[in-house]
């Protein structure tokens, strides 16, 4: 993971600022091809859509500068725990639902039959009233240090199990169905490009627990190919052309 | 159709979303129907239900409101041919839209339907074309690597020589602008 970087490479040297770089450049670029195409988009659904891959880019990004540039042994106090929750657990919980949300309106406006899988339209104001509630609650209570996550118990259930369930849920059940009800073809195309992406991070992110371990290198390696893969998806989200295709096309 | 409605133009929306999801679409662009709306035919909301598996159904609810306002300029937007032509033989649709462009014709009005590109083979994207007297193009053109371009193009217009130019379009100030498009070389 990227904040193990750090602590594999030692101080923070020369090499470990070359990688963020790295890292800043590619997913920087899919970021703003993302921030691009949502402008010229003109259907608010797939602008949505665009908005969300941006998002996700920016939060790896945030991920690779954490674990490049704060200290491995830093002090957990109460204002820590409420930006770590804030600017990173909820961050990522809601910028992945976000995404997930536009792609499943987008799949139900592409199905003929215009079908409202598992009752989605109403469902998703009940997700997002209690991830933007917990956002808001659990950061605040961390801060005052009302309660220690740490501890386990009811309160880590709420704050932690049901925002990440609301996520699997949406993202690995009710989109793949609303995608199979879709019939169009660019769409099914843009949310491949996104799956293997999730693949590879839920791997990256997991896999150490199954996995037999595996240098830093190769971890970076799947991290810059999950780059490609994000790119693909946001260039995926409408049939693109070139001039010179067009121009081809035409002779 | 928003500047028809402020002409007094007598305007009918053909969609398949709900009403409150086609005003909500469109007041991303800064088009708000607030004050004016059309008379829709819609899966939720408007004056007459849209039901998919009644063609014959839609055909008698679209000609009898072109009667009723017979002696008023008509436009008609509607996006339901794509969904249709999933669901149904295209050579069904085929017909059904000849017939509807017929009645449509007979009472002067002007109908202006969407195709989504990505959801139909060519040949009945070519077919489908072949109906209407005018074609327009809306997609997004890549120059460079690191720009993208909204691009409308005239594939075919009635009465007007082949254009062969691009044109950029955005939505600004209630209405679309359409500027003739020169490339960065």
């Amino acid at each position: 993971m990227p904040w193990r970087w750090q602590r594999t490479l030692g101080t923070l040297d020369a090499l470990t600022y070359v990688v963020f770089v790295l890292f800043a450049i590619v997913y920087g670029y899919v970021a703003y091809t993302a921030i691009a195409m949502s402008r010229v988009l003109s259907n608010r659904v797939y602008r949505n859509q665009a908005l969300g891959l941006a998002i996700v880019a920016l939060l790896i990004l945030e991920l690779a500068l954490v674990g490049t540039f704060v200290p491995s042994n830093y002090v957990v106090t109460d204002i820590v725990n409420a930006l770590q929750l804030l600017g990173i657990w909820f961050a990522f919980l809601i910028g992945f639902y976000y995404y997930i949300d536009a792609s499943i309106e987008a799949a139900r406006r592409t199905d003929p039959l215009f079908r409202d899988t598992l009752h989605w339209t109403r469902m998703r104001v009940g997700f997002w009233v209690y991830d933007i509630g917990a956002a808001i609650v659990f950061p605040i209570a961390a801060a005052f240090g009302s309660y220690d996550y740490a501890s386990g118990g009811f309160p880590a259930i709420l704050q932690a199990g049901v925002p990440s369930f609301l996520v699997v849920f949406s993202g690995a059940v009710v989109l793949p169905i609303a995608i199979r009800r879709s019939k169009d073809m660019t769409l099914k195309k843009q949310l491949s490009w996104f799956a293997v992406y999730m693949i590879l991070l839920v791997l990256i992110f997991f896999g150490g627990a199954f996995l037999p371990a595996y240098p830093i290198v190769v971890e970076l390696a799947i991290f810059l190919a999950g780059a490609y893969l994000l790119y693909r998806s946001a260039t995926s989200l409408v049939p693109l052309r070139s001039f010179n295709e067009e121009q081809r096309r035409k002779e | 159709m928003h500047s028809g409605l402020h002409q007094g133009d007598f305007c009918l929306y053909v969609t398949r979303l709900t009403t409150r999801e086609v005003l909500k679409d469109t007041k991303a662009f800064g088009v708000d129907f607030s004050n004016k709306v059309p008379f829709w035919i819609a899966t939720e909301g408007g004056e007459i239900k849209y039901d998919y598996r009644d063609l014959t159904g839609l055909s008698h609810s679209v000609k009898e409101v072109l009667k009723q306002n017979g002696g008023r300029r008509i436009r008609v937007v509607a996006d339901v041919f794509s969904p249709l032509l999933m669901l149904n033989p295209p050579d069904s649709i085929y017909r059904f839209l000849t017939q509807l462009l017929a009645d449509v014709k007979q009472y002067d009005a002007v109908l202006l339907a969407t195709l989504e590109e990505g959801m139909h083979e060519p040949q009945v994207m070519t077919a489908m074309q072949s109906l209407f007297d005018g074609v327009v193009e809306l997609s997004i053109f890549r120059e460079g690597g690191l720009s993208f371009v909204p691009i409308l193009s005239i594939q075919k217009m009635l009465g007007m020589p082949p254009q062969p130019g691009y044109f950029r379009f955005s939505f600004s100030q209630n209405a679309m602008e359409v500027a003739a498009y020169a490339r960065h070389t």
